[in-house]
């Protein structure tokens, strides 16, 4: 097995980055080993868990999913940023209704949860989450979280 | 509501400390610890197959490979080899024997986690097939093979661990003399627990040959006690440093990759880092237990239960972990929170070659409250009374005994939860049926033990330094995401008389925080919280007798208190005190029934819970909607499927975790507070009884809306449908099927 490198950049959480990697290298493997932003988690590397979710080009993806050399030129968010006024509320609300237990789905939950419409029903919501697993909670603190977030002027 | 005063912190949301660090991503969850420079990488060698004989291994392709360092097997473990929570009967490495999916024969250590998984994929094993077993009833038949021949079996088949018989008044005579018998047969199916976060960790070695590992655990110092002998190191050489953990309930109760992890780091003088993915991780941990519960409960003409004859069999796996307590436990919920006084019951837990089974919120509770409420649900139909009114009047009081002769010592505030549930729910009715989709609603109660009874000397200790700027609490009670760390801070502030943001809670390092047991039977509130508020009340009295905080020395004061649960029996004595306390709830679910798809929703869950008082109400409520959840989930999707011992379903969707779109949308969680005798302000304990009573409320409720007892869970769209089918007949089958087309024709 033949592995070539390849150079991949991206725009990470504000800032201009390069790495070299490998092309079966995914977007996960260089958030976690390269730039050791751990918050995205490998839960169960096929995309059936959410806990990898990042924000590419504002999109909540997983990163289990996409290869890394896919992200030359995008921009990736990961739950370290401090800088995303959506991911910011969303963060705010979840610790205000204690919208986690183990935490481990948390950084995933939040990213997804930060680019669901404002004005979106309950439905709406566990629809938009759907792909984000939670093993703690049973998912009703995490929608009065997201119902909290989205309310104009709640925080 | 029955809610008490606050005092101090107790009864208020403080927010978890560990919130922040969890929302911001940068918790440290074992995987994601830096990686030492000198770091090895580590990945198991398992057999395709779940019973085998292994007669060679070879790891010579393997160490030919470029990165890999060593290849460990059972030859390099100095010590038994041998570890298990109750009684050491699994090989840490395989010596010539693979009894299950779980068994572990080498350990590839390479400078590369690439290298290391490649490594494992290259050693090869010398293995023959064996016919296993994996049946429990065929397990227990004349001449079955033996699953376990290496073990030394008392028991009068070798395939059974144990076998209990339980005989109380007198069950037949009673039975001759009642008005109704109702018979079942419930059966329930292995149950992975899937917390987001597989088993992952790092063990270091300093120069002195002292281990360290970092890892996600529920009971760290039983991790340490089993290791020691297993490896051949002392136990004092060792120590756990618990990572923020993935989720837990019961899964990471017992041993899965500790003792590798630490045998590694032993014997090769450096850092060792595992990190397994889903699918190993569900190879590797153990199931919820299977059981086959065939009952009899007899009732007279106005509801009252005489006699019970009961057969439980329990599928233990391949190994005994806690199964024999398992079994104890279920034995003494068996027939619900009532007062029966004529009994007789047999209890088997048999090996098979399935994987093995351990602890899973609820530790045998909730099989038995499924097979104990459906039988009272039936009895309430067939008697045609109301089935809140029958449990009312079989409800076990105070001081009073449950059916298989466990003594209740302190509050039961279990009538109480039954009727804020029942009011709650009546509140809203149901809606109407539409088309085929019809609608019911069912009850359950349930009870629980706190702690883990049965002679176990259960403790906990908690170490207190009260110094001019505040205190520190030492207690090693594993956070599980349950809000431990949270509740004993609240425990300690108060107890203190000292606000919350001058107190810390030191749970990590085995070195520093002393032993609080396991973080399962629900026991960390009591247990834990008991320690902490008798350590943090004697520090307080303390500190008031030196003239206050600014006149302690500079070190401050350090206090140390020990909490022990009452003394237990072993259930060979009848009726007596096994458990040491119980919580109680119930609950009221809403669902709709497809009768052409058999597709259940719960559209609505009412739980009440007796939980003596509620330290922290936003952490009460957040234990009961994820039980809540994980109770439809149990009822309606999950299962582990096996193939001759070997787990099918390796990830959520395919184990049937419930999605944020599967999980019922309508959760009212309420609280009744019976004031806990044992309990540090009165409190209790929740984590488990939340769960107990929903899966059977939500089989009352198929039951209300389609007429149909779904007798064996997971309560499938197939199985509801069939037993819609077989109770219409098959001309009713074939009448859906021609509304359906109706229906169709008619658009």
């Amino acid at each position: 097995m033949t592995t070539r490198a390849a150079r991949v950049t991206l725009q990470l959480n504000g800032k201009r980055v390069s790495v070299e990697t490998t092309p079966r290298a995914t977007l996960l493997d260089i958030l976690r080993s390269d730039f050791r932003l751990t918050g995205a988690k490998e839960g169960c590397a096929v995309g059936e868990c959410g806990s990898c979710t990042v924000l590419v080009d504002g999109v909540p993806t997983p990163g289990c999913l996409v290869l890394a050399v896919e992200m030359d030129g995008r921009r990736v968010t990961t739950i370290e940023s401090t800088r995303d006024a959506r991911v910011e509320r969303m963060r705010a609300a979840f610790l205000q209704e204690s919208a986690l237990q183990c935490g481990a789905c948390t950084p995933g939950m939040i990213l997804a949860a930060s680019r669901i419409p404002p004005g979106a029903s309950a439905e709406d919501i566990r629809a938009a989450l759907a792909g984000n697993m939670c093993r703690c909670t049973g998912y009703a603190s995490i929608v009065r979280a997201v119902q909290r977030a989205l309310k104009p002027q709640s925080l | 509501m029955t809610r008490q005063r606050a005092e101090g912190l107790i009864g208020r949301s403080l927010p978890r400390p560990d919130g922040p660090d969890k929302v911001h991503g940068v918790a440290a969850y074992p995987q994601d610890l830096p990686v030492p420079p000198d770091c090895l990488h580590a990945a198991t060698v398992r057999a395709p197959m779940a019973c085998a004989t292994l007669s060679a291994i070879d790891v010579t392709p393997a160490l030919a490979l470029s990165g890999v360092v060593r290849v460990l097997t059972a030859a390099d473990v100095r010590g038994t080899n041998r570890f298990g929570l109750a009684e050491p009967d699994q090989p840490v490495l395989v010596e010539s024997r693979v009894n299950g999916a779980s068994d572990v024969i080498a350990l590839v250590l390479a400078t590369t986690e690439a290298a290391a998984r490649e490594g494992a994929r290259r050693v090869r094993l010398a293995l023959t097939p064996m016919p296993g077993l994996f049946d429990p009833e065929a397990a227990l038949q004349d001449g079955a093979p033996v699953v376990r021949p290496d073990r030394a079996s008392a028991s009068r088949h070798p395939n059974l661990l144990a076998e209990r018989m339980v005989r109380r008044g007198n069950a037949a005579r009673a039975m001759n003399g009642a008005a109704i018998v109702v018979e079942g047969v419930y059966r329930t199916s292995f149950v992975e627990h899937a917390f987001v976060a597989p088993e992952a960790g790092l063990a270091t070695r300093d120069a002195d040959g002292r281990l360290t590992l970092h890892v996600a655990t529920q009971w760290p110092n039983a991790d340490l006690r089993q290791a020691a002998v297993a490896i051949g190191v002392p136990r004092d050489h060792l120590s756990i440093v618990q990572s923020t953990i993935g989720g837990a309930f019961g899964g990471r109760e017992d041993v899965s990759l500790q003792i590798l992890l630490l045998l590694a780091a032993h014997e090769m003088r450096t850092p060792v880092r595992m990190v397994w993915d889903r699918r190993e991780s569900v190879r590797g941990h153990g199931k919820r237990h299977p059981f086959r519960v065939r009952h009899r409960l007899a009732a007279d003409a106005r509801g009252r239960f005489v006699a019970a004859e009961v057969d439980v069999l329990i599928d233990v796996g391949c190994y005994a972990s806690t199964s024999q307590q398992l079994l104890d436990n279920a034995l003494a919920h068996l027939l619900g929170p009532y007062a029966i006084a004529n009994v007789a019951v047999t209890g088997r837990a048999v090996f098979t070659n399935n994987p093995f089974t351990c602890a899973f919120r609820g530790f045998g509770a909730n099989q038995v409250a499924f097979s104990m409420e459906q039988q009272v649900n039936k009895v309430a139909d067939a008697l045609g009374l109301d089935a809140a009114m029958l449990r009312r009047r079989n409800f076990v009081g105070t001081q009073g005994v449950l059916g298989l002769g466990s003594r209740v010592t302190s509050a039961v505030g279990l009538p109480r939860t039954l009727q804020v549930a029942q009011k709650a729910a009546v509140a809203k009715p149901l809606p109407g049926a539409r088309g085929a989709v019809v609608l019911g609603r069912g009850i359950a109660s349930a009870v629980k033990n706190i702690g883990f009874g049965f002679t176990f000397d259960d403790q906990a200790t908690a170490e207190v330094t009260v110094a001019r700027g505040g205190a520190t609490v030492r207690i090693g009670a594993a956070e599980v995401g349950q809000g431990a760390e949270t509740v004993l801070l609240q425990i300690a502030a108060t107890a203190l008389g000292l606000p919350a943001s001058r107190v810390r809670i030191e749970w990590r390092d085995t070195r520093e925080a002393p032993d609080a047991g396991s973080s399962s039977a629900s026991r960390q509130t009591l247990a834990s919280g008991n320690a902490v508020q008798h350590a943090c009340a004697a520090a307080r009295a303390a500190v008031q007798r030196a003239g206050g905080l600014a006149r302690l020395p500079a070190g401050g004061l350090t206090l140390r208190r020990t909490w022990r649960f009452p003394t237990t029996r072993s259930f060979d004595t009848r009726p007596a005190r096994h458990l040491a306390t119980f919580g109680w709830a119930t609950c009221v679910a809403d669902v709709s029934v497809d009768l052409e798809t058999g597709q259940v929703e719960v559209l609505r869950v009412v739980n009440a819970i007796d939980a003596g008082r509620v330290i922290n109400p936003r952490l009460f409520k957040g234990q009961v909607e994820g039980g809540v959840v994980m109770g439809q989930g149990y009822a309606l999707q999950e299962r582990m499927h096996l193939d001759q011992g070997m787990p099918l379903t390796l990830g959520f969707e395919s184990c049937g975790v419930p999605t944020a779109m599967d999980a019922v949308p309508e959760i009212e969680s309420l609280v009744v507070e019976a004031s806990e005798a044992l309990g540090p302000y009165g409190a209790r304990g929740i984590g488990e009884i939340a769960m107990i009573p929903v899966v059977p409320a939500i089989t009352a409720a198929i039951h209300a809306a389609a007429g149909v007892w779904i007798d064996e869970l997971p309560a499938s769209p197939a199985r509801v449908r069939a037993a819609i089918d077989a109770l219409h007949g098959t001309t009713s089958a074939a009448g859906a099927t021609d509304r359906r087309k109706r229906r169709r024709l008619a658009r």
